[in-house]
């Protein structure tokens, strides 16, 4: 096949790699009668073969008979099995989702740690993490307090850091840094403590006092103290 | 798996994570894009294609996010172009702009920003201590101790890194760095979708960073908004297929007194098997034509090189070989999906054999829809789909923990999960730059006046600037010219240019045909502005007297010439020329046009002939519609006035026919030959006037620009000042109903800021659309010309009139390269915009006023 020639179409190529996988023989070459199957067929039939084999003592009378009489629900299931589109993503990854989001904690889930009632989840009987820190790294700070130095940089310091191709950090600064909690440490607790009614995000947001509050208030009021 | 706030530290544009990677961040404005020229907009996907092949392989995020813009960063850039310490001498504009500020507060505003997220490379022994590193990082947080500081060396050389990366980003996208200030803001961003949002400020990188504290507001996230149902019962019957959302609330929205924000998360699936043709294709650069506003994208990269690519088209080929066998005994006309899938992959392998710098792209586009509750934004999401589904490509809104996942994954610094290597669609660097990802529509210039409302990109609103008096100092030309049918908005949109001209210091000189009028309204509005009309003359417009025998010697020789058709080279003609010298003129103490007159007739003048010019001058000199220049006695105007309307109304002009033709020409009636020379005579005048104060800008404007373009000496003057007009500060505006009358295609071509209104039938749009620089074989041209008679301020067929809430819509094609269509504005203050509106207001001239404009009025 040519190559179309300067593409004015925007191509996806998506579709040659992602086939869909059918089975319709088997090793030896001999075909699966109904056949092709697909994967999450295949996988069905094998299934729900199994769990009516393991199940006799309920139901079976017929002797051997029985191991046929379980093909019947197998075929049946792995027909609807046919029927159903999993789009993208496949069965087991559409169901994990699925039974994840009916199990997911009642409150949300904060710094990858569900916000429910104390007790009620595993993270519950463990002490609680600490809150999350990030390191800031600014280009210049103060090597005593840790915080933003008021006095500005010396000019020739200045000038030359911006010299270097690195930019303007100076040797030592890289050792300091501002570090910065997240807020609270068991917010789960907290928001339990205050009733299921309770909005327990709207409590996990009164961490502050009056003054600066969002990340960016408190990035402006930082460079306002030092300008 | 649960998501969470990923980095350890931040400093400039890194981000360390805690799994080992190191990210670097990018902010790109964005290439023109708008709505173009084909071959310019392939120039753009070239770029895009460029882009995409200098990406390290390997893993990186692009993300557009809307944000909006507020009123008053709209009247900030219209205030900047004057300094503020001047901003008192300009009473009139700060009116108009603390009324827009009223007008644009009802507005939603927005607009994309466009980020680009790259992780760094773990090299050599990086490879194995940034993990390491990273999961030491791990057992401190969870031991409570500080976090590590990371040595100045490590940072130095992933500076370095990021600095490599950013160097192979094709220019043209002028990226950069994003500052920690703007990651923080990219989460709080995420946390909000749906809520005002702006951009946060950006701390120029040229002064040093203070050391600053920053926190990230973590956000809670809840699929399926559970924690809005307080019973217990029927949070039980929570019914997962139909809660495909997640809500999100943090810190920052609290500090807002706001709850949360609720999103839906949708991920694209598959594209049309025929491909999608370009222009057309750009599902990323169009988004915003969804009909939802907000709407957030994040395409996940992965770049695979060209040797690997084909390897994988090997295996491919074997697991296409073996599902032909394996479907051998279907039942089945043939197997068309396999042989499509064949043919891509053949299609595909030829690409990459054939062009060594191709790359395989696996990209995975999520979108963020937001709405007001969990439904909304489910319902909006679903719009979001419709609009896919009508391009053929398909979409999945996923249920359960995966809309968690998928918003996580639009993070920068999270790690690819398995979620996104579902959704991956595979294509090439080519093809994917036909989604132009990193375009922006905007239109116009930075700042000036609000001239209109984008509407190239509908639904995500922004204002148009022009700022067209300023423009000498930037080296382009503040000169426009625009065209459309009678009605559908041309002078109102002059009237506003001029308005917000004149009221920013500039002078305007407007040739006015209306009987009415028009531009004479304007006068009471602008300090000192005034009316002369040769019909009925207050002031004098003779040259010598206006300008003094120097300067108006000049135009007068213009004006004589033009009127008895005495060239210089004419016997007659030289007799003018000598006597109009400025030094004859002094020596002789000619100082008006009369008195030159009086002086030819009279015996003290020697020059050859002069009875005989004398006389063919005379024969206008009396008639009633040259006392505007002849008659002694008027006062003399004050020709610093910020606006000077200069009515032609009543004045007869020669067709083009009659100046092609000689005999025609010799035959023309006194009021025509009178009419061409008034209309050379203004012209001379504005130049002059341009000269006259070089600091300020001199506006030229010509409504029904066909009467002076039919001059040749008018005409001339025109395309001058369209020359000096950086040098002279000067600018020259022409409106006319067809694009042809716009004057020779000199002229035409040097005005390059362009407006185009609606047009009446499909052959003055062909004229219009050639006129924007389209070419008849743009695959665009046709839809152009559709959208320039039928859906530009449509004309309702039964009243004549443009149908409410059309007005004022055009086509600008701006100096600076920009293009698009646009909805024109009114000014807001109210006596201004009731000036602007030519008729009453049942008469559709004018009645340009956007729905904004009127609340305004109200209010």
């Amino acid at each position: 096949m040519s190559q179309p020639e300067s593409t004015t179409v925007m191509r996806s190529f998506t579709r040659a790699f992602k086939i869909p996988i059918l089975i319709g023989k088997f090793e030896g070459g001999v075909s699966l009668p109904g056949g092709p199957y697909a994967l999450v067929q295949v996988m069905t039939m094998i299934a729900v073969y199994l769990a009516a084999i393991v199940l006799r003592p309920l139901w079976g009378q017929w002797g051997v008979l029985d191991f046929i009489a379980a093909a019947l629900p197998a075929l049946a299931a792995g027909f609807l099995a046919g029927k159903i589109s999993f789009g993208a993503r496949g069965p087991v990854a559409i169901a994990a989702s699925l039974i994840g989001g009916m199990s997911s904690p009642t409150f949300g889930s904060y710094h990858g740690k569900a916000l429910g009632w104390p007790g009620r989840t595993l993270g519950d009987l463990f002490p609680s993490r600490p809150a999350l820190r990030v390191l800031v790294i600014a280009d210049y700070v103060s090597a005593t307090t840790g915080l933003s130095d008021p006095t500005p940089a010396p000019v020739a310091q200045s000038r030359e850091q911006h010299a270097t191709p690195a930019g303007p950090i100076p040797p030592r600064a890289g050792h300091l840094a501002v570090e910065v909690p997240f807020v609270p440490a068991r917010p789960d607790l907290v928001a339990a403590s205050l009733g299921r009614d309770a909005d327990a995000t709207r409590f996990l947001n009164r961490t502050t006092g009056p003054g600066p509050v969002t990340a960016i208030e408190r990035l402006l009021a930082a460079a306002e103290k030092v300008s | 798996m649960r998501s969470d706030v990923p980095y350890t530290a931040l400093h400039r544009n890194l981000a360390w994570t805690r799994n080992g990677a190191v990210w670097a961040g990018w902010r790109l404005p964005g290439l023109p894009y708008g709505a173009r020229r084909s071959d310019e907009k392939k120039a753009v996907a070239d770029m895009h294609r460029l882009l995409f092949r200098t990406l390290p392989a390997g893993d990186c995020l692009m993300l557009g996010l809307v944000t909006n813009t507020s009123p008053a960063s709209v009247v900030a850039r219209m205030l900047t172009g004057i300094p503020e310490e001047h901003w008192q001498d300009h009473p009139d504009w700060l009116e108009e702009c603390d009324a827009t500020f009223d007008t644009l507060e009802q507005y939603p505003l927005g607009q994309r920003s466009r980020f680009l997220f790259v992780p760094l490379a773990n090299t050599g022994w990086d490879r194995v201590m940034e993990p390491a590193r990273a999961g030491m990082e791990r057992i401190r947080t969870t031991l409570g101790a500080a976090p590590a500081p990371i040595p100045a060396a490590r940072l130095r050389a992933r500076l370095a890194q990021a600095e490599l990366v950013m160097a192979r980003i094709p220019a043209p996208f002028r990226p950069r760095p994003v500052t920690v200030a703007e990651t923080v803001w990219i989460w709080e961003h995420a946390a909000s979708r749906g809520m005002a949002s702006y951009p946060v400020e950006v701390v120029p990188e040229t002064r040093p960073h203070p050391a600053s504290s920053a926190m990230i507001s973590a956000p809670v996230l809840d699929v399926g908004g559970r924690s809005d149902i307080t019973d217990k019962k029927a949070l039980r019957r929570l019914n997962p297929l139909t809660a495909r959302f997640v809500k999100v609330s943090t810190t920052a929205l609290a500090d807002r007194e706001e709850d949360a924000s609720y999103q839906s998360l949708v991920a694209i699936t598959g594209f049309p098997p025929h491909g999608m043709a370009f222009p057309g294709s750009e599902y990323l650069g169009r988004i915003d034509e969804c009909g939802v506003l907000g709407v957030d994208w994040a395409v996940r990269l992965r770049k695979v090189g060209r040797e690997q690519a084909l390897r994988k088209t090997a295996s491919a080929v074997a697991n296409l070989n073996d599902q032909y066998y394996q479907r051998e005994g279907a039942i089945t006309t043939g197997e068309h999906a396999l042989d499509e899938s064949g043919r891509l992959l053949s299609e595909y392998q030829a690409i990459l054999q054939n062009d060594t710098n191709e790359a395989e792209l696996n990209h995975a586009t999520i979108l963020a829809v937001p709405g007001s509750s969990g439904t909304h934004a489910q319902e909006q999401a679903k719009l979001v789909q419709q609009w896919f589904t009508a391009s053929d490509c398909t979409t999945d809104r996923p249920v359960g923990t995966a809309q968690e996942q998928l918003w996580a994954v639009m993070m920068p610094g999270v790690a690819r999960s398995r979620i996104v290597t579902a959704y991956e669609q595979k294509t090439t660097t080519t093809d994917l730059a036909l989604t132009v990802p990193f375009v922006d529509n905007a239109l116009g210039d930075a700042a000036g006046w609000p001239a209109g409302i984008n509407t190239t990109e509908p639904g995500l609103l922004a204002v148009t600037f022009l700022d067209l008096i300023r423009y000498s100092g930037r080296g382009l030309g503040g000169n426009l010219a625009c065209d459309g049918q009678k009605g559908r908005g041309k002078s109102a949109f002059f009237k506003t240019g001029i308005l917000a001209a004149t009221k920013q210091g500039a002078q305007a000189l407007v040739i006015d045909r209306t009987p009415e009028c028009e531009y004479g309204r304007l006068c009471p509005l602008v300090p000192g502005g005034f009316v002369i009309d040769p019909v009925d003359p207050k002031y004098t417009l003779d040259p010598l007297q206006v300008y003094g025998v120097t300067a108006g010697a000049e135009i007068l020789s213009d004006f004589l010439t033009a009127l008895t058709g005495l060239g210089p080279n004419h016997d007659l003609g030289a007799t003018l020329a000598l006597a109009l010298e400025p030094a004859y003129l002094k020596k002789h103490r000619v100082t008006t046009a009369a008195g030159l007159l009086k002086h030819l007739d009279s015996d003290k003048c020697a020059l050859p002939g002069a009875d005989q010019v004398a006389r063919r001058i005379r024969v206008h000199a009396q008639r009633s519609y040259a006392r505007v220049i002849f008659q002694p006695g008027l006062p003399t105007p004050d020709m610093t006035a910020s606006l000077i309307v200069l009515r032609t109304a009543g004045l007869e002009l020669p067709t083009g026919d009659e100046l092609a033709r000689p005999h025609q020409f010799e035959q023309m009636s006194g009021p025509k030959l009178f009419g061409r020379a008034y209309y050379a005579a203004l012209l001379a005048m504005a130049r002059v006037q341009a000269y006259l104060d070089r600091a300020r800008t001199t506006l030229v404007v010509a409504d029904e620009a066909s009467y002076l373009t039919s001059s040749p000496e008018a005409e001339r003057s025109a395309i001058e000042i369209v020359r000096e007009s950086r040098r002279a500060a000067a600018a020259v505006w022409l409106a006319s109903q067809l694009a042809p009358d716009l004057g020779s295609p000199a002229l035409r071509s040097l005005i390059e800021t362009r407006v185009a209104f609606g047009q009446a039938n499909t052959a003055a749009a062909i004229d219009t659309v050639e006129w924007l620089g389209f070419s008849a074989a743009d695959p665009q041209t046709p839809g152009m010309v559709r959208d320039l008679v039928e859906n530009t301020s449509p004309v309702d067929p039964v009243t004549g009139k443009v149908l409410a809430g059309r007005e004022g819509e055009a086509w600008l094609s701006h100096a600076n390269g920009t293009a698009g269509w646009v909805k024109m504005l009114l000014p807001s203050h109210p006596a201004s915009r009731a000036a602007t509106l030519s008729d009453p207001p049942t008469v559709p001239v004018g009645a340009l006023a956007l729905d904004l404009a009127e609340t305004g009025a109200d209010g």
